[in-house]
């Protein structure tokens, strides 16, 4: 009679099965977050480093051009995602191939009645917004004088 | 006792079900490792690129800072080749840079006091480089400023028949020259 009661328990039941399934995916579901967590940092360093190219190319157009040209012109915040420069007949297009990257770019000029020269503080600003939804931002600011 | 011996073992039938169960259970866990494990390596490979094209466009930008004038390529021309003439450090002050396309990277070198030290940027991947020779009339200063536009792309081997690849673009003023109009 022993052995026919150990026979009936010989199997593991669906239960036991379901719930040993469901350990290993619990266990296992760290493992595919450190897989999905590298690809983002990847795509947030590529992010950083083509938010930075995009500031940098307009600031240092910026610096390219006379005090009073027109793109310097005090304004608020200005679109400036695409555009194409000429620079003595060569023409170069400074705008963004990503479409995820908005520029903006903001004059501001001081000009005290005893001060010798006059500045403009020029500042670029690239927004951008990662595949998790986090919004961010690179700024870089820089002094033009005359 | 009889019955109770009968059902003393495992039957093949109830092997080849465990086996086949696992082996589907493991093809599914190694497939989805499997994407995660290449989704690392491709992570990895973009890392390398973009710290290889970084470095490269920092030492690129740093030269034409101290650079003081530009012979190749010529004002308004565009090559992938260059040579320059900078500032340095040391007690002659001067030198010559020159930047050369290789198959699989890109050689600087530097001579100074006829000495040349080489240095081979991103060894082992596929760079294109083009540099833009670029001046701006400023009235205002009767002076030309100057600058390059340096286009630079990096690109792993291809492997499996894909290759990873990162592309940068760069305004640099040359803050050393202002040629006059």
């Amino acid at each position: 009679m022993k052995s026919i009661t150990n026979a009936k328990r010989r199997a593991f039941s669906f239960i036991e099965i379901l719930f040993s399934i469901i350990c290993l995916g619990i266990l296992l579901v760290p493992i595919f977050n450190m897989f999905r967590q590298g690809t983002r940092a990847t795509t947030q360093n590529r992010n950083d480093i083509l938010a930075q190219q995009h500031a940098s190319n307009l600031m240092s157009y910026a610096f390219f051009l006379p005090y009073d040209h027109d793109f310097l012109k005090v304004s608020a915040p200005r679109d400036t995602g695409s555009f194409q420069v000429d620079f003595a007949g060569k023409t170069l297009d400074l705008g963004m191939e990503d479409g995820q990257f908005k520029r903006t770019i903001e004059v501001s000029e001081i000009k005290p009645a005893d001060w010798k020269y006059a500045y403009k503080i020029v500042t670029v600003i690239v927004r951008w917004q990662e595949s998790n939804g986090l919004n961010r931002h690179v700024k870089v600011a820089g002094l033009v004088a005359k | 006792m009889k019955q109770g011996n009968n059902r003393r073992g495992i039957t093949l039938i109830e092997i080849t079900v465990g086996v086949l169960i696992i082996g589907v259970i493991f093809a599914v866990v190694f497939n989805i490792f499997g994407v995660g494990l290449r989704g690392s390596h491709k992570g990895m490979a973009h890392l390398t690129i973009m710290e290889g094209a970084a470095i490269l466009l920092s030492q690129i930008e740093y030269d034409l800072l101290r650079a003081y004038a530009l012979t190749d390529p010529a004002d308004g021309a565009a090559d992938k080749d260059a040579r320059w003439e900078i500032f340095t450090d040391d007690s002659s002050g001067k030198g010559i840079v020159m930047y050369n396309l290789l198959n699989d990277g890109i050689e600087r070198t530097l001579e100074i006091g006829g000495t040349a030290n080489k240095h081979v940027y991103c060894r082992g991947l596929k760079v294109g480089l083009k540099f833009h020779h670029i001046s701006l009339p400023d009235p205002e200063s009767s002076v030309r400023k100057v600058g390059m536009w340096v286009e630079l792309s990096v690109a792993t081997p291809e492997k499996f028949g894909t290759a990873e690849q990162f592309s940068m673009k760069r305004l640099i003023i040359c803050k050393n020259i202002q040629n006059p109009l």
